[in-house]
């Protein structure tokens, strides 16, 4: 039987999830103790019990201190191209107020640490990730983004989380393509310093990240963008004429402008936006909302008519007026529609005071998708359904999610009631619950 | 398609407009594959392409390759090629993307399911022999996933390795990489 050609080998080592895996590897032979550490990667983490160990009086001196362990590793790996340093999540849910150090052992973007070991190894890294210890690094601004900026010339793959980082003395990063900050306080207030130094970036994922003011992302090759912001900026803005995906989750900004002709999939929460300014979108295929204010937000769209699949999300809804006669008439040509259980009883009772009588159907629509909370009125919601189903002559799937409130006897009987008028539609039925995973109880037959 | 698979057999489906090639395994397998799927062992690809050789019907023998191997190396090409025509058809549409990235996760764990770790590292062998990245790639990973978490004697079993440090040599070893086995609990 052959071994595996070296080659192969570090292939495979290279595969483990961390870095301690591949240490303990280092015990089979001697073979592979010297072709570990050809692996061109260095991934560790500070778990829960290392940190616990770290800690409490009887175990910590028996505990190598983490930077150490990850310099020492840094430096023995012949050539690295992507590095990962960072501690657990479950140490996040650590509150400031548990711990009573000022130690900095677990302070990863501190910049005499990083310092350390980045400038030897720079030139040739890809990818690079941070995810600090937030009691030891939220109180301490770092400049970790210049000294990355500054050795860093090929670097593609850039994340850090749970930081204070400043921009000052960042150098632009040309090749960079890909940036992930997460619960970051980052002092660029508009994002200047971020769209002038990473002009290439084709991946933007910003979540949780605080101290900005006005922020706008000017980005030009930008394809796929995560934003998630709190209440805090007064106004948002995305320019990116090549944007395709986009995730936007914010509160109630004062303004918010999006140049984004490209866009195709896009998933939006907003409560809402007294200027919300969005330029056509031609090429919208995907959309998905969640907003407590759905009908006056639809209601500013000009752009539905590419749609194809529409989720609208919501649990309840502030305004009436919305109908599913409103929704047809923004979104003509749907073949998809997820209606969560808000949309859903709102619709419900405007077809109860009269509506979807003279409607013209909407043949293109194959599957709706609803969120029913109570099917306290049956009769009402049979009539509902079928005659959605009358207008919709090419609806050939329809999936009813039943909250677990709603008694089970009630909700077969429901399906029961509908599979025998529609036998030619295929019925899928589950039930929800918030905060945990749909469970289906019957697939379409 | 039907869908119990492609045939783990010796002929691919032939279609009479689809060309095929001959391959010989060493241990006297005969193989007529699809040409498409073929072109997928870039060994074959640039005997032909990159050498300018006109595609006949001659046979090609594969030395360092047995039936066993060749007909699991083309059963997963054949299924290859399949979802990436399905990936490119979904495109843009994010839940379509979705269905077909599960369906090709539930191919490849049943696939790699049924192998024994011998039958894996022969098929690592064959598959870098006939250079097929993306094949390649996939099992590289099941290794990953086979020895991970695993005691140090189980990693020697699984690649057939000798234990050659000196008791003193291995104590050394394990005195360097203390951290790693330091504490951690198999979270």
């Amino acid at each position: 039987m052959e071994e595996l050609p070296p080659p192969l080998i570090v292939e495979i080592l290279g595969r483990l999830a961390d870095s301690a895996e591949l240490a303990r590897c280092r015990l089979v032979s001697k073979n592979l103790n010297a072709l570990s550490y050809e692996v061109a990667s260095v991934h560790l983490i500070c778990t829960l019990s290392r940190y616990l160990k770290s800690r409490a009086p009887e175990t910590k001196h028996l505990v190598t201190p983490f930077k150490a362990v990850f310099s020492t590793l840094v430096r023995n790996s012949r050539t690295l191209e992507s590095v990962s340093i960072g501690v657990d999540k479950s140490l996040g849910s650590i509150s400031y107020d548990d711990v009573e150090d000022e130690f900095d052992d677990l302070y990863l973007t501190d910049v005499s640490f990083v310092r350390e070991w980045l400038p030897e190894i720079g030139g040739g890294l890809k990818s690079l990730s941070l995810s600090d210890f937030w009691v030891q690094s939220c109180w301490r601004k770092s400049e970790v983004l210049s000294l990355i900026s500054s050795c860093c010339h090929t670097l593609l793959e850039l994340k850090v989380k749970n930081a204070w980082l400043s921009v000052d003395g960042l150098d632009p990063m040309p090749t960079l393509t890909s940036l992930t900050l997460e619960f970051i306080r980052l002092d660029d207030e508009d994002l200047n310093k971020v769209n002038n130094c990473f002009p290439s970036l084709e991946t933007l994922n910003l979540i949780g990240v605080g101290g900005l003011k006005k922020p706008k992302i000017h980005l030009l090759h930008l394809k796929t963008c995560h934003w998630t912001v709190s209440n805090a900026p007064l106004s948002l803005a995305i320019l990116a004429p090549n944007l395709v995906n986009l995730t936007l989750k914010c509160i109630k900004p004062q303004s918010l402008v999006l140049e984004t002709p490209s866009l195709s999939d896009f998933h939006l929460s907003l409560e809402e936006a007294n200027e919300f300014e969005v330029k056509d979108l031609h090429h919208l295929k995907t959309l998905q909302i969640q907003s407590v204010n759905l009908y006056s937000l639809i209601c500013m769209f000009t752009w539905g008519r590419t749609v194809k699949k529409l989720t609208l999300d919501s649990f309840e809804l502030k305004m009436t007026g919305f109908s599913l006669d409103t929704l047809f008439d923004v979104f003509p040509n749907l073949s998809h529609l997820n209606l969560g259980a808000g949309g859903w009883t709102e619709a419900l009772s405007s077809f109860g005071s009269g509506g979807l009588e003279g409607r013209i159907g909407m043949n293109g629509l194959k599957e709706i998708v609803a969120y029913l909370i109570t099917v306290y009125d049956i009769e009402l919601t049979l009539r509902f359904i079928f005659s959605i189903l009358d207008k919709c002559t090419n609806l050939s799937a329809m999936v009813l999610m039943i909250y677990h409130q709603v008694g089970f006897l009630t909700a077969c009987n429901l399906i029961r009631r509908c599979r025998a008028a529609c036998p030619g539609v295929r019925w899928k039925w589950g039930v929800w619950k918030e905060g945990t995973a749909d469970v289906w109880v019957s697939d379409g037959i | 398609m039907a869908d119990d698979g492609v045939n783990t057999k010796v002929e691919a489906v032939s279609k009479a407009t689809t060309e095929t090639i001959e391959l010989r395994t060493e241990d006297g397998g005969v193989f007529d594959v699809d040409k498409p799927v073929a072109m997928e062992f870039l060994i074959l690809k640039s005997f032909y392409e990159d050498e300018g050789r006109v595609f006949d019907k001659t046979s090609i023998r594969l030395p360092n390759v047995k039936q066993l191997e060749l007909s699991k190396v083309i059963e997963y090409c054949t299924r290859a090629l399949e979802f990436g025509a399905k990936s490119a058809a979904a495109a843009g549409d994010k839940d379509a993307e979705r269905m077909v990235r599960q369906e090709r996760e539930g191919f490849e764990a049943e696939f790699v399911d049924e192998l024994s770790n011998e039958m894996l590292k022969e098929l690592i062998l064959a598959v870098n022999f006939l250079d097929i990245k993306e094949m390649l790639d996939f099992l590289i990973r099941s290794v990953a996933n086979r020895i991970r978490n695993r005691s140090v004697a189980y990693v020697r079993q699984f690649f057939d390795i000798e234990n050659d440090f000196t008791p003193q040599e291995e104590d050394q070893i394990h005195q360097e990489n203390a951290w790693a086995f330091e504490g951690v609990d198999a979270d």
